[in-house]
């Protein structure tokens, strides 16, 4: 009876543990091992879009969205999750919150007291993530602007450019 | 014998309280009588959502929800508690942001630690106390009230 219980409660302690460590499992740095060129196993990817894409993308989209290039870029180069394709979840959080910021950002444009080179700076966010429905249209957005010459606009555009200048 | 008893009242109990459970015998009208909370305005927390997703208003979205009567955590979905959740963790970064206007920054962040309808004003409650020691406080207070008035005069249709 006593070497019954245990054995079982044996079990479930590990069990336990086991859970306990999964859900503290840290992410790994992948971006240092691609650059390293060091092994990267398909748990590695899983955690790392768990942990630093999705979680990431329900509260900053443009963070998540650096991350999201290296997890996919992790991802095709090990060819994880072959057979029913990479977790995709994140696009939809990303999309939602970049159209709601172009959306906030359409509402201020040309409104007086709104601070127009911020309307921009929010803009030209949006614009980074290329790959998004909500990006494409706010470089429409942008570009239609600069095409009225728009001072806000040319002043951010010159600011950003200044300061990509001076970080070369 | 002990075990046919348990069983038995097992089995009894559900019967007796089934067959007390009748509405008839309460006195008539009663059951319209009962207390009720305050009436929901379904429609208005579905056009707080509107404003939310077409404009990015959460100062109209806000005013309509607690007109209301619903809670947001009642009319959201994961994609509306990601938005929410991006803009009011914004709202903090865009403080921090040396290109941003400072002023406006600080009047956005009243503005959203007001919107009590959604759970995340309250996570901007310590970054209000730092703004409130801020110098430029009563300037960034006056622009919230202007940036208020045009919220809320925002209409969907325009």
């Amino acid at each position: 009876m006593n070497r019954t219980f245990t054995f079982h409660t044996g079990i479930l302690l590990v069990a336990l543990c086991a859970f306990a460590f999964q859900a503290h499992a840290q992410a790994p740095d992948l971006e240092k091992r691609l650059a390293e060129g060091t092994k990267i196993t398909e748990e590695d990817v899983r955690l790392y879009y768990l942990h630093k894409v999705l979680n990431v993308a329900q509260t900053d989209f443009l963070a998540a969205y650096k991350t999201a290039a290296v997890y996919k870029e992790a991802g095709e180069k090990i060819g994880a999750f072959r057979g029913y394709g990479m977790p995709k979840e994140h696009l939809a959080y990303m999309e939602a919150a970049a159209s709601d910021l172009l959306a906030n950002a359409t509402f201020r444009l040309g409104k007086e007291p709104f601070d127009q080179e911020d309307v921009f700076y929010d803009l030209f966010d949006v614009m980074r993530c290329q790959n998004l429905r909500a990006g494409a249209a706010a470089k429409i957005l942008f570009q239609a602007e600069m095409g009225k010459e728009n001072p806000a606009a040319k002043a951010v555009v010159d600011a950003i450019r200044a300061s990509r200048a001076s970080k070369k | 014998m002990k075990k046919y008893i348990s069983i038995f009242l097992m089995l009894l109990c559900p019967v007796i309280g089934w067959t007390q459970d009748t509405d008839d015998e309460l006195p008539p009208g009663l059951l319209e009588e009962r207390p009720r909370g305050p009436k929901k305005d379904r429609a208005a927390s579905f056009e707080a959502v509107n404003f939310i997703q077409q404009n990015g208003n959460f100062v109209k979205a806000n005013q309509l929800g607690v007109k209301s009567n619903v809670e947001f955590g009642r009319v959201h979905n994961l994609e509306l508690a990601v938005i929410v959740a991006n803009r009011f963790q914004r709202a903090q970064r865009d403080l921090e942001d040396k290109n941003r206007n400072q002023v406006e920054a600080m009047a956005e962040l009243i503005l959203l630690a007001d919107c009590t309808w959604f759970p995340e004003a309250k996570k901007l409650q310590p970054k209000l106390v730092d703004v409130k020691q801020h110098e430029s406080y009563g300037k960034a207070l006056e622009l919230s009230r202007k940036l208020k008035e045009i919220y809320l005069a925002d209409k969907l249709d325009e």
